[in-house]
């Protein structure tokens, strides 16, 4: 890509706080990029951060970073997304894709105590055993620290070892997760991203499947219906973590390049971008997986 | 459905695979894991003699996860079915509920791919069916159980049937790796009886 001299900005509204809104703006900035040499982000209006509005903001700032070949900025981030973004590793995830235009203020970290144990940071995987490690880890962050019940933490268990192989096996790219768990009066939800930026659904299964012809979504729905490049051996994941987090009551989201698909309990929704817009590379998935029985207001941390 | 017995079949604990993959445990995750373990545990099954069953032990194992199982168990019911690994069975001994349900979606995809699996679970030393088994069969299955043998004979007699249905259903029920058989041989011809695989 050929880049013009001089810093492009990409204003965001304040739209990472949910993975419908994450995913959204994503769609819409993959068709706005400015081609200059540098590029920031403004993100002065974003007041939460989910974490697949973490997972997608980092994401973008990988492609972005990777296509000029320096660090995008982040400007105008307010404090207490600052400290949060910091809490759940962000930078140290994103180190040389993304850096904030200033510090953070002294005194306004959010120490990793007891009172932030909410989180799985943002964990990069690019093996098998890095994936096993992050799995395990988030089970014993699950069980031991948030006090989920052990069924609901290895649903969470299983949906993230299923999506983090599948970026180390069809992505040929690493991948980084992410979990946050929010108490609402009446239930528990844990919100899990996944995302890489890998060769994406369609390319993984276009290898296998040259003949079918398909539209980005449906491919993601094949997928879905576990249609795997592996033939018959594969084509587990997706379907198990969409059959897993449904049962709960909770959804997933896939976003495949200019592909979507929103699964809730007895429900599926599809969508395509436009056809000369091609979406960010990779795949990125929210996850949202609840239990009955959680008390008290979010406690989230930010 | 679930019944006592005091039959001790062969053991392997897949505990033991976290050394042979070289992971730290206590979970079984990912399917290039399972198709590591698949080759370990295709052994041990053809290490038991013919007739005999290899029991799968989950003690010490906290997730199985569905692709592991995949490549697994599903990749071993797969081959007992397709005469691979000769006339053997596979059990599976005290998996957790998680695993259970996991598994249960794993055996739910095969039904659209031409492949009904179900195998015999051991928990707290009762044995019940797990898997999309039919009704009429799991009766036949129950009768098994609760006897320790059963003839086609004594099924169609139990239950009332055509000696040709009793004799199909305990038949359908073998090739599904669920009972085991020995045959017989009687004054007027042979016939086969029927017991849970051990």
């Amino acid at each position: 890509m050929a880049a013009a001299a001089g810093v492009g900005v990409i204003r965001l509204a304040d739209c990472l706080g949910s993975p419908t809104r994450a995913d959204t703006w994503l769609a819409q900035v993959a068709g706005a990029v400015p081609t200059t040499e540098r590029i920031d982000l403004d993100v002065a209006p974003v007041s939460f951060v989910c974490p697949y509005g973490a997972a997608v903001l980092l994401s973008v700032c990988q492609h972005l970073a990777r296509e000029r070949g320096r660090p995008v900025q982040l400007v105008g981030l307010q404090e207490h997304v600052h400290a949060y973004l910091r809490r759940v590793d962000f930078f140290k995830a994103g180190a040389g894709a993304v850096v904030a235009d200033r510090p953070l203020r002294w005194g306004v970290e959010i120490p990793r105590s007891l009172a932030s144990l909410n989180v799985l940071e943002l964990t990069v995987v690019r093996s098998l055993r890095e994936v096993y490690d992050a799995t395990a880890r988030a089970l014993r962050i699950l069980t031991t620290w948030l006090g989920l019940d052990a069924g609901v933490a290895q649903h969470v268990g299983c949906c993230i070892a299923e999506a983090c192989e599948n970026v180390i096996e069809h992505s040929r790219d690493s991948g980084v997760l992410v979990a946050q768990k929010y108490e609402f009066a009446g239930w528990t939800e844990v919100q899990l991203a996944i995302a890489d930026l890998g060769i994406g659904i369609r390319q993984s299964l276009h290898t296998a499947y040259a003949g079918l012809d398909e539209t980005p979504a449906g491919w993601i729905r094949r997928a879905v219906a576990g249609l795997s490049c592996r033939g018959d051996r594969g084509g587990v994941g997706l379907s198990e973590i969409r059959r897993l987090a449904t049962q709960t009551g909770g959804s997933l989201l896939i976003r495949s390049g200019a592909g979507r698909a929103m699964y809730a309990p007895g429900h599926a929704w599809y969508s395509d971008l436009q056809a000369d817009v091609g979406g960010l590379p990779g795949t990125q998935l929210a996850v949202t997986l609840r239990s009955m029985g959680g008390t008290g207001r979010r406690t989230e941390v930010q | 459905m679930s019944v006592e017995l005091g039959i001790q079949p062969r053991v392997f604990a897949l505990s033991e695979l976290f050394g042979v993959l070289d992971v730290p445990g206590p979970d079984l995750l990912l399917r290039a894991y399972g198709e590591q373990a698949l080759p370990v545990l295709e052994a041990k099954l053809l290490g038991v003699p013919e007739g005999r069953a290899l029991v799968l032990s989950f003690a010490g194992v906290r997730i199985m996860t569905p692709s592991f199982a995949d490549a697994t168990i599903v990749a071993l019911l797969r081959g007992l079915r397709e005469g691979r690994y000769e006339e053997r069975y596979l059990l599976l001994a005290e998996p957790n509920e998680e695993t259970l349900v996991g598994l249960a979606g794993t055996f739910e995809r095969r039904l659209h791919r031409s492949l009904k699996l179900a195998i015999v679970l051991r928990c707290a030393g009762t044995y019940r069916l797990f898997g999309p088994v039919e009704q009429n069969l799991q009766a036949a299955w129950q009768l098994v159980a609760e006897r320790g043998t059963l003839t086609a004979r004594e099924l169609a007699d139990e239950l009332e049937l055509e000696i040709n249905t009793a004799s199909m259903r305990l038949w359908k029920l073998h090739s599904l790796g669920l009972l085991a058989r020995r045959e017989e041989a009687l004054p007027n011809g042979r016939q086969h009886i029927y017991t849970l695989p051990a």
